[in-house]
């Protein structure tokens, strides 16, 4: 039985033996501009992916056929585990996770290296060596100090269990999600690194970066939204977001792809911002690094228990020469991205809304940093323990979620070069006009009056408003944009038109309503209200208007758990509106209770319920947790919105030939004996 | 300041708009210490979980700290002595926010200064650097385009397309 675990550390070494050689391939191709060395260079980063491709296959195939002699599987899965779950007990613990990373990473870097643009062929050898620098650290680590394939002998008859807080169908797919999103960030990492190390940002360069960081991006929001939907039925303190340094090691990287999708539209109008734009692909990989760091070194829980693992300190030395490698290169290097022959106009205008924009972003960035980073380097520093959690967060985050508002509707609004709005004054009161009875609206009906304090009653009146007017000036912008269209031809084929030829600004209207909405549902956090009550069956109890009635408690045999539930029927007004059924959940393998969570949701808000304690000797009353949770609903459609949007703008084909004020670069050595040589030599 | 003098200014309007009908003195009385309980419990950090207050918490010791607020609310201390006495206790560690003093200053100033003196910088690179579109109508002057010309001669020898 020990074949499988042998097998798959074998197919992990080879990955790292091509690794190693498409790196100093690639390096040699690079310097030498030899185009044969680099295709045999990506013909080696193909076969590392086929390889890790099949390490990950047998990790699989051992975690079905229940194979305990890999320490792995014994820790994290049992035999009465379902298939699902088995299946997605591939990522659940450590070793498994950066067996993913890499994974993930490995095809990424092989399909980024196949699928370079034309444009791009003379730097691919620089994009491959960042790529494999990368590839070739993560596969040492999961041969060495991560390795997935240790083994336990003699295989024990079963395993410890996999936690059972990860036994949710929204926990099993959000790290797959989220990696997404962090590997992608790969590609633009790289392609910056390239740009640099070549000596100039090539014409194709805009095109392929942005289609990665878009697909990144909207795999980090989705994965974002899903571990926040996972917290929120699983955890059972009735919020989705806690700015706990997980979550928030999960955000930067978020904000960076998003600073840097900004950067590139400057960049494909105007050809500004180059420089800005490299180092946000740098920063946006650093933080998903970053991150993974934080959360698996255990850094957060106490500086000293990361000081005795391994993995940590060596994370904390490849992202640290990460950053200081590509910031040196970036020094030396930054001087030979030139500008564009355009001047600057900023002035009032749309780039500098979107300047304005960047510092919104990358001051959330900072504060967000500093909240999660403090606390571990003043107790690194000085042995004084000090905690930032959410309070600290909502004292500035509100402030610039505020800003955002403003800049998004007036951004959109504005054009470039010009301090003009088209209709201008027309739309501003057009829009603010909506926004008074929009408001109004959604503050009678999603209850917002009943908002106990005064402060954040005042917040949320004018972020509702300011919301509706940023909605109205989007979508009266759409209107004006669209209006040339439809003069002259029918509605349908006019839409289409339009749709054909501005999809990448179709995508960020969507995008940015989707963000809109998204914080109009955030604010709803200032007003949920909740009660702790205990009853016994045929009990009920009231809150915001709603009663909630206890039925009989039942205990139930789950597929591998027990579950203790009491159902709720939920009436308002006399007449039922639904069931809640909160429970606790007790796994054979683990010792303690776990939350499951009743949600009722509605558009306006969510009813949620929580059983804290259940009376364990008779089972006759229940203490339950009753929440009125406004807007979580429209959070999560929100995100839905965002995602479509990002989409949408990935699917544009007419981005990205802005950027041109370099010719290509010639291979040099087998430009005679290969006639496909047409790198653009001729065009200089 | 302006915080505080906004938030009584709102909470009068707040007063006229909803038109509190009169609440009677016990219900008020009981809303006035809930309001109280949950900012104290929602500024003091649950020990034993990641990121949550005690108040959002059910873990035995946030219980334990909870009914250690309600206690010292009835006996009739104020907010701050109640966080005095769990810091006393506990070290910092224990309310959600540093306090501002020592080196945890740094960790309000940065993201203050950053507000408020980022939009200033702005002004200083974005606005002050900009070119008048009207004087120049969008058409550069000679030497402008002599120099323009001159990079771009450069940039071409350097990628070895001209000798």
């Amino acid at each position: 039985m020990t074949m499988p675990a042998h097998l798959g550390f074998i197919f992990l070494f080879l990955a790292l033996i091509f690794s190693l050689y498409g790196l100093g391939a690639n390096f040699f191709a690079a310097v030498n501009r030899h185009r044969r060395l680099y295709r045999s260079a990506r013909l080696a980063v193909t076969m590392m992916a086929g390889f890790v491709v099949l390490a990950s296959l047998v990790m699989w195939l051992s975690l079905f056929s229940r194979d305990y002699s890999i320490a792995y599987i014994w820790r994290n899965s049992s035999n009465d585990l379902p298939p699902f779950y088995t299946f997605t007990t591939f990522w659940s613990a450590l070793e498994g996770s950066h067996l993913l990373w890499t994974l993930l990473l490995c095809i990424f870097a092989a399909i980024g290296l196949w699928t370079g643009n034309k444009d791009n062929e003379h730097i691919m050898p620089w994009v491959g060596v960042a790529l494999l620098l990368v590839t070739s650290w993560m596969l040492y680590l999961a041969i060495s100090f991560s390795d997935p394939f240790v083994m336990q002998l003699p295989a024990p008859p079963n395993g410890q269990g996999k936690n059972p807080l990860l036994q949710n169908p929204y926990m099993a797919i959000h790290p797959p999600t989220l990696f997404i999103g962090y590997t992608a960030l790969a590609i633009p990492f790289a392609y910056s690194i390239a740009a640099m190390a070549y000596g100039d940002i090539t014409e194709g360069w805009l095109k392929t970066t942005r289609r990665w960081t878009l697909f990144a991006w909207c795999a980090l929001t989705a994965g974002i939204a899903l571990g926040g939907h996972w917290a929120y039925v699983e955890l059972g303190w009735a919020g989705y977001w806690a700015w706990d340094p997980v979550e928030n090691s999960s955000f930067m990287p978020w904000i960076m792809a998003t600073a840097l999708l900004h950067s590139m539209v400057v960049q494909d109008k105007l050809g500004h911002l180059k420089r800005l734009g490299i180092i946000l692909a740098i920063l946006a990989f650093f933080f998903s690094f970053f991150g993974t760091f934080i959360t698996r070194s255990g850094i957060i829980t106490s500086v000293h228990s990361f000081a005795d693992g391994n993995i940590g300190p060596n994370y904390l030395v490849f992202i640290a020469l990460l950053l200081l490698g590509s910031l040196t290169l970036f020094a030396f290097r930054a001087s030979s991205i030139l500008p564009p022959d355009a001047g600057k106009v900023w002035g009032v205008s749309r780039e500098s809304a979107l300047i304005v924009t960047q510092f919104l972003l990358l001051t959330l960035a900072a504060i967000v940093f500093i909240g999660t980073v403090f606390p571990i380097v003043t107790e690194a520093f000085s042995s004084q323990r000090i905690s930032i959690q959410a309070p600290y967060f909502n004292a500035f985050a509100p402030w610039i979620g505020l800003a955002m508002i403003v800049a998004i509707g007036a951004g959109n609004l504005l054009r470039y070069h010009s301090g003009k709005i088209p209709g201008g004054r027309k739309v501003l009161v057009r829009a603010g006009l909506f926004a008074i009875p929009a408001a109004a609206l959604f503050c009678w009906a999603g209850g917002v009056f009943q908002t106990a304090r005064a402060w954040p009653f005042a917040a949320q009146v004018v972020g509702v408003f300011l919301v509706m007017a940023s909605l109205g000036c989007l979508v009266l912008d759409f209107e004006y944009r669209l209006r040339p269209f439809l003069r002259g031809s029918s509605g349908i084929s006019a839409v289409r038109n339009f749709l054909g030829r501005n999809t990448a600004y179709f995508g960020a209207f969507i995008a940015h309503i989707g963000v809109l909405l998204a914080i109009l549902g955030f604010l709803g956090n200032y007003r949920g209200v909740n009660t702790e009550v205990t009853l016994r069956a045929g009990e009920s109890a009231k809150l915001y208007g709603y009663e909630f009635t206890l039925g009989q408690f039942e205990v139930r045999d789950q597929e591998n758990y027990k579950l203790f539930e009491a159902p709720l029927t939920v009436s308002r007004d006399g007449r039922e509106v639904g069931m809640l059924f909160p429970a606790k959940s007790k796994y054979p393998t683990k010792p303690e209770l776990l939350n499951e969570v009743g949600v009722l949701g509605g558009f306006w808000h969510d009813l949620y319920a929580v059983m804290v304690d259940f009376d364990k000797a008779a089972g006759e009353t229940v203490t339950l947790q009753l929440h009125v949770n406004p807007t979580v609903r429209l959070v999560f459609i929100s995100v839905v919105i965002m995602v479509l949007g990002g989409f949408i703008a990935a699917l544009d084909r007419f981005r990205g030939d802005r950027s041109r004020d370099v010719a290509g670069g010639v291979w040099e050595q087998d430009s005679k004996d290969d006639p496909s040589n047409v790198a653009d030599g001729g065009r200089a | 300041m302006m915080r505080l003098v906004f938030a009584f200014v709102m909470r009068v309007a707040c007063a006229l708009v909803l038109g509190f009908a009169a609440m009677d003195a016990f219900a008020a009385e009981e809303q006035a210490f809930q309001n109280r309980f949950k900012d104290v419990a929602s500024e003091l950090r649950c020990p034993t979980c990641v990121g949550l207050s005690v108040l959002e918490s059910d873990a035995p010791f946030s219980k334990q700290i909870k009914d250690e607020v309600t206690n010292q609310i009835k006996a009739g201390k104020s907010d701050d002595e109640i966080l005095a006495w769990f810091t006393d206790r506990y070290g910092p560690w224990i309310l959600r926010v540093p306090p501002k003093t020592g080196v945890n200053v740094l960790a309000w100033a940065i993201p203050l200064v950053a507000l408020l003196l980022g939009p200033l910088a702005l002004w200083f690179f974005v606005w002050r650097h900009r070119e008048d579109v009207r004087r120049t109508d969008g058409v550069k002057p000679l030497d402008e385009l002599l120099s323009d010309w001159e990079t771009e001669l450069d940039r071409a020898r350097r990628r070895g397309g001209i000798s």
